[in-house]
């Protein structure tokens, strides 16, 4: 990580461009979370020569054209702080300036505030018949026999992905050869060049979108927001490159938070503990507007639902509903966490009703094979990995400490596909790929694997922010997929450049490389689930004042093969971290006009040091297979293999090489649920929801 | 708006890791935007606007201040480091290394907030208040990515065996 100097402290991040003749852009945000508009003067642009909607791009998003989210709203705002104007200026506090003299009139309406207001009233939208965007019927009507019935509700409240570097855009205009040039903070240029391509109507080619050094993302930066499209339109209109630099409120109040997912289970089951079915009504609040990945949510957590287990019998109304909100958005686990908070809080009301062991009904429950849920969720054999992590697990158990245990699936979001493009330039072998890098470490884990395939320096190596010339197509870096697909392409282009190699000089070595001007593009598709086990044990005491101090977080994981071990181990710690801040504090707070009353980091409850757990364990657990050492064994075979047929060599190695698996999002997903446990024991109160209270009542 | 002619600028005199500066500024503009708009200083990062996340950490006068909470004007006929002035002292190049070993970042973004708060502790050793264990320490500077654990433990690193870090892998 020798670039922390070089590459991460002095430049490179979107507010650190500086372009000659560049444009400020702000925005006139609403001051109500539902008002029908009149007249707007003294503004730059408007709806009046911008009516066009954002297009659903990004991180779960489908097409839907129910409610889409106009750029700029012509009559009617839908939530608090939504765009409704914007102005240009040379510098930001002269477009702060004109912003604050533009004059808006508002007839204030009455919000829908919550799901269950949304259920009850009038749809927000003219022409619909109620306010659920989406419905899924999951499972059938089930008729059995049981003994014991566990009732509950759970909510998972709205957060703030909320990275240290907000939201921001450089948009330039090439008159000449009619070309955008986009720098952006994201995670995916791909996402943003298509759906800037369909907002605005051009064609993706007229497009070039780069990535910026990016700051934190954990969901918010997958996704095209109409402010991008406002720049793009300014750099157009103006023939100047426009700027716009998110501030910390508009990311809290205006961005696209995630969770908000409320559930009303009922799980049956037999006198011993065995799970007979599970039924009820999960609830995404999906804000607003339709086209984020509030549309397909209530599918995606339904599908994982049965978690580690095997539940045979499911049947599930899940739905996503219209309210007065920024429109909702994934969040670090994005559909995950809210899952496996419910179902492992409803084992663990199971276990306590029949006062038994956490880890003996979990491992009762699992299926004893290769599992496919009733939802089409994929688990391999889980008994063999569970059984040995909670060995390790009930050997870090402190009889004088409240502990929460959890058993939970990662569901990794791999798909559609994804590319790599390796050019050799100034005898440096450059990588760029639509999985970018937004601060998980890409660089060093596409070093570790590319110096060893090609045996190539690390030296030698650059990893380069994406840029969508670059990339014909590609996905993003989110749900948990870099690492997987990454090793994936990264071993196709491999062998793809020994075979170009070899081609042109009928032999291989790394020098030719890198004297060469080899450039191999590849995009794969990748099909099938790809999920991992885990496991997550989080014990608790209480310090001078009665609050909770985490003594102590073990984590054992499946992780397959992990390439770079100081990453994953880095994922882990972050998302811990996360975990805590999800129970003890992070929330958007509403009140009942709808207006966002917690507008700054601290008041998002995002946490300082002073809860960092006083001790961390991580084990990795590695399934069978060629490790990362033994594959530098195997290399002449590879080279060998990839001078016939680059496309056998890499797939000869894969099948080979033990399998990779994701992380990024899992402590999200298991710690969460552990956490609440561990506090449900230690107040002797029932944690049913997160943030929770249960320490401050 | 406002220009140095109809008198709503203030001329300002500031020494910017070790270069003088004589210029114009709007009474209400920030530190943290002359020193990245106005001189180019870009280590000096904006998280929160808030006075809360510590990216923009500055030295000003040998105090830490948070660029984002004093106005230019206050800091006329100041001296102000940044990462960019301190980059080849012995330690904050020694603290440097430290948070490269220790897998002190992710993204990157809070890094020289966090640099130079350890730098400004440092220097100020004899001087500081010894129960402060380093999460205490750290309450002034947010870090999204690392959960804090590598961070406490490049702090450990540099101010020797004090407690209140994780001890993880």
């Amino acid at each position: 990580m020798e670039d922390l100097i070089a590459d991460r402290c002095f430049k490179g991040y979107i507010d650190d461009i500086e372009l000659d003749d560049m444009l400020y852009l702000a925005f006139v945000r609403s001051r109500y979370a539902r008002a029908r508009i009149g007249r707007v003067e003294k503004a730059d642009i408007t709806s009046k020569e911008l009516a066009v909607f954002r297009g659903a791009s990004g991180e779960g998003a489908i097409e839907s054209n129910r409610a889409l989210e106009p750029v700029f709203t012509r009559d009617t705002v839908n939530y608090y702080q939504q765009p409704i104007a914007a102005v240009v200026a040379d510098d930001r506090y002269a477009a702060y300036d004109k912003a604050r003299d533009v004059e808006v009139e508002y007839l204030p309406l009455e919000p829908i505030t919550s799901i269950e207001e949304s259920l009850k009233k009038d749809p927000i939208h003219k022409g619909m018949s109620s306010n659920i965007n989406s419905y899924y019927k999951l499972g059938a009507p089930f008729n059995i026999d049981y003994d014991i019935k566990i009732e509950a509700r759970l909510y998972n409240d709205r957060i703030v992905p909320d990275p240290l570097e907000t939201r921001g855009i450089v948009a330039c205009y090439d008159r000449d050869n009619d070309k955008l040039k986009i720098y952006i903070s994201t995670q995916s240029v791909i996402s943003i060049r298509r759906g800037l391509a369909n907002s605005l109507n051009i064609p993706e080619s007229k497009i070039e979108v780069i990535q910026s050094l990016t700051g934190g993302g954990f969901g918010v930066k997958g996704a095209l927001y109409p402010e991008y499209i406002v720049a793009a339109y300014a750099a157009m209109k103006y023939n100047r490159p426009v700027k716009w630099i998110e501030t910390r409120e508009e990311h809290i109040a205006a961005s696209n938070p995630g969770r908000g997912v409320l559930a009303d289970l009922r799980l049956y089951a037999g006198s011993n503990g065995a799970i007979k079915g599970l039924e009820g009504k999960i609830y995404v609040d999906n804000g607003a507007y339709s086209g984020t990945i509030g549309d397909f949510a209530p599918r995606f957590i339904g599908m994982q639902i049965t978690g580690a287990y095997k539940i045979d019998n499911i049947n599930i109304d899940s739905y996503s509903v219209f309210t007065n909100k920024a429109p909702i958005g994934p969040y670090r686990g994005a559909g995950r966490p809210e899952a496996a908070f419910f179902m492992e809080r409803l084992i663990d009301k199971l276990a306590d009703r029949l006062d038994l062991d956490p880890f003996e009904i979990r491992l009762m429950n699992m299926p004893e094979n290769d599992y496919r849920s009733p939802l089409s969720l994929e688990i391999k054999s889980p008994k063999r990995f569970f059984e040995r992590a909670f060995r390790l697990l009930k050997k870090e158990i402190n009889s004088k400490e409240a502990y929460g245990v959890a058993s939970f699936v990662l569901v990794s979001g791999v798909g559609p596909g994804e590319s790599i493009r390796l050019k050799v330039k100034d005898k440096k072998l450059n990588i760029y790929s639509g999985a970018n890098s937004h601060g998980q470490g890409h660089s060093r884990l596409l070093k570790e694997i590319l110096s060893r395939l090609l045996g190539v320096s690390r030296d030698d190596i650059v990893y380069n922010y994406a840029d969508s010339d670059y990339l014909d197509d590609g996905t993003g870096s989110w749900g948990s997929r870099s690492a997987i697909a990454l090793y994936t392409i990264a071993t196709y282009a491999a062998a793809h450049a020994i075979n170009a190699v070899y081609k042109r000089y009928n032999q291989y070595k790394p020098e030719l490389l890198l004297s060469s001007d080899i450039d191999v593009y590849i995009y794969k598709e990748f099909k099938g689930q790809h999920n991992s086990l885990l496991t997550a044990l989080v014990s608790l005491d209480k310090d001078y004042f009665d609050k909770p101090v985490v003594k102590k977080v073990v984590f054992v994981a499946d992780i397959g093969m992990p390439i770079a071990k100081e990453n994953v181990y880095n994922q882990i710690k972050g998302g811990i971290m996360q975990s805590i801040g999800q129970l003890y504090s992070e929330r958007v707070i509403y009140d009942n006009e709808g207006v966002v009353l917690n507008r700054s980091l601290v008041g998002a409850g995002v946490q300082t040091a002073i809860n960092t757990p006083k001790r961390v364990k991580i084990v990795l657990i590695s399934s069978r297979g060629l490790g990362l050492d033994d594959i530098s064994n195997y290399i002449d075979s590879f080279i060998e293999a990839s001078k016939k047929d680059p496309e056998k060599a890499a797939e000869e190695l894969l099948s080979k090489s033990k399998i990779v698996n994701g992380i990024g999002e899992a402590p999200l997903i298991g710690v969460v649920p552990a956490l609440a446990r561990a506090l449900e024991r230690l107040y002797s109160k029932e944690v049913n929801e997160t943030p929770t209270d249960v320490f401050y009542s | 708006m406002a220009n140095e002619e109809n008198g709503l600028r203030k001329s300002i005199k500031i020494v910017v890791n070790g270069t003088r500066y004589s210029l114009y500024v709007e009474p209400r503009m920030l530190l943290v935007h002359l020193l990245r708009d106005k001189l180019g200083i870009k280590s000096v990062h904006i998280g929160c606007d808030s006075a809360q996340c510590g990216a923009c950490s500055v030295i000003m006068n040998n105090k830490l201040v948070k660029s984002c909470n004093v106005f230019a004007v206050q800091a006329a006929d100041s001296e102000i480091l940044t990462l960019e002035g301190l980059k080849d002292n012995p330690l904050m190049r020694s603290a440097i290394d430290s948070f490269i070993k220790s897998n002190a970042y992710q993204c990157g973004y809070c890094t020289p907030g966090m640099l130079n708060l350890l730098y400004y502790i440092k220097s100020n050793k004899d001087s500081a208040d010894a129960s402060l264990d380093i999460n205490d320490m750290l309450i002034g500077n947010i870090c999204r990515c690392t959960g804090y654990i590598n961070i406490i433990k490049a702090f450990k690193r540099e101010l020797g065996a004090q407690d209140g870090g994780s001890d993880s892998r």
